[in-house]
């Protein structure tokens, strides 16, 4: 009888996503268990943040410092570069773009499950989250949301099999969409004709084609191209830019209305 | 009272393992937690703990693991009750001996998930997904004398 309401339940989630609505709160039954196991490892951050000697933040103080004094002098001329944006949109009529508002996350958990690559963050719906969202950490483009609680969510890596960016070469402009493999480390470029003009080093951005992921975020770059004789493409070999598998700050994206190119 | 309580603790126990990250080159040699608890209560308790308990911890085990609700649940079930029904002849046997017969329903349980997550489209065929099973059963002597001790020093019966 069980197994029939089992066989009953797999079927609405796995082929109606019947348990879209009620998930999210079914979720909150575990959510006590993952924070519990997270509580050591945050335990361990705070007694690190609490328990460091002087020198160590005297030293990581002039570090930060240097590092805020190269960051803002890129950022004057980065106010430049925006301004001679706009000035440029403006004579193109062109919609402006908006600044997207920033959520910052904390990654609790990483799946278990050996198949899919997933991350658990503490940020839900009753802080923002939607499934969907786009997730960055410091170097690159992380994931998206693709199922949210009320205080946890879960995150599919760009490297998961079954998730798919669409990418612009930032040097040519050349699109393509961006496949993950399975392998955190690696990621395919599809459908690059052996005549395109890709080369090792390559950076890849998002293209925001998709409109879910916002523009000009980097993904990824380009390994190495193989041009094999009798394929009709030619293979193209990413390595993914974000720590998809060690990050632990994360930055959920809000795009309160989508940019008009 | 005293002995759902027990039940309820080792269960959240075995949840919280579940839970626990594990590095990723080892994912395949993740036991099985939650069977390892609920089978060891389904052999030595079948008229506490059964089928149903069985469901619920595959349904909790399904939420945890972000997988399709209902596919560890279904696992679970089939297990327990194999269990359930061979429970007299398995206490007979030797401590390897149940030891093989955890491994044969552990990897029951992998290959239902195998299917399920290739049906839904994130799966490669590959023959690690026995590890858990294998590990499962070489763990299974162990978590039994563990488990055991607690039965005995609350006894319950």
């Amino acid at each position: 009888m069980l197994a029939t309401l089992s066989v009953v339940m797999i079927v609405t989630d796995a082929h109606y996503r019947g348990f879209a609505t009620v998930r999210p709160y079914l979720t909150w039954l575990v959510t006590p268990i993952q924070l519990v196991v997270n509580a050591p490892k945050q335990m361990l951050s705070w007694a690190g943040d609490h328990l460091e000697s002087r020198e160590d933040l005297v030293l990581e103080n002039h570090g930060l410092n240097e590092e805020l004094l190269i960051l803002r002098s890129k950022l004057q001329k980065l106010n430049a570069l925006r301004a001679e944006n706009v000035r440029l949109r403006e004579l193109l009529d062109a919609s402006q773009r908006v600044d997207e508002k920033v959520v910052m996350a904390e990654v609790i958990g990483f799946d278990q499950n050996a198949y899919s690559h997933k991350v658990l963050i503490d940020k839900g719906f009753s802080s923002g989250a939607y499934v969907g969202q786009p997730v960055l950490d410091a170097t690159g483009v992380l994931g998206q949301v693709v199922e949210t609680a009320a205080y946890t969510s879960r995150v599919l890596l760009i490297a998961d099999a079954s998730h798919f960016v669409p990418v612009e070469i930032a040097r040519t402009g050349f699109r393509s969409v961006l496949r993950g493999t399975g392998d955190l480390k690696k990621m395919e470029l599809m459908s690059v004709p052996h005549t395109a003009d890709i080369k090792k080093g390559d950076i890849l951005t998002t293209s925001g084609l998709d409109k879910r992921f916002p523009i000009g975020y980097p993904v990824g770059v380009v390994r190495s191209v193989k041009h094999v004789a009798g394929n009709s493409y030619s293979e193209v070999d990413v390595v993914p830019l974000a720590q998809l598998g060690r990050s632990r700050h994360v930055m959920l994206i809000d795009r309160p209305e989508l940019e008009r190119q | 009272m005293k002995s759902s309580f027990i039940f309820f603790l080792t269960f959240i126990v075995a949840l919280m393992l579940e839970a626990l990250p594990f590095p990723d080159d080892l994912v395949w040699f993740r036991p099985e937690w939650a069977l390892l608890v609920v089978l060891y209560w389904v052999i030595a308790l079948p008229y506490k703990v059964g089928v149903g308990v069985a469901w619920i911890l595959g349904v909790m085990v399904d939420l945890l693991q972000g997988g399709i609700i209902g596919q560890h649940s279904l696992t679970y079930v089939i297990i327990a009750y194999a269990c359930a029904l061979f429970y007299q002849r398995l206490r007979m046997y030797m401590r390897w001996q149940q030891g093989v017969f955890i491994f044969l329903l552990v990897s029951i349980n992998q290959l239902v998930n195998f299917w399920l997550d290739h049906y839904v489209g994130n799966a490669e065929p590959t023959l690690m997904i026995f590890m858990p099973a294998i590990i499962t059963g070489f763990l299974w002597p162990w978590s039994f004398i563990v488990l055991r001790s607690i039965r005995r020093l609350y006894s319950i019966s």
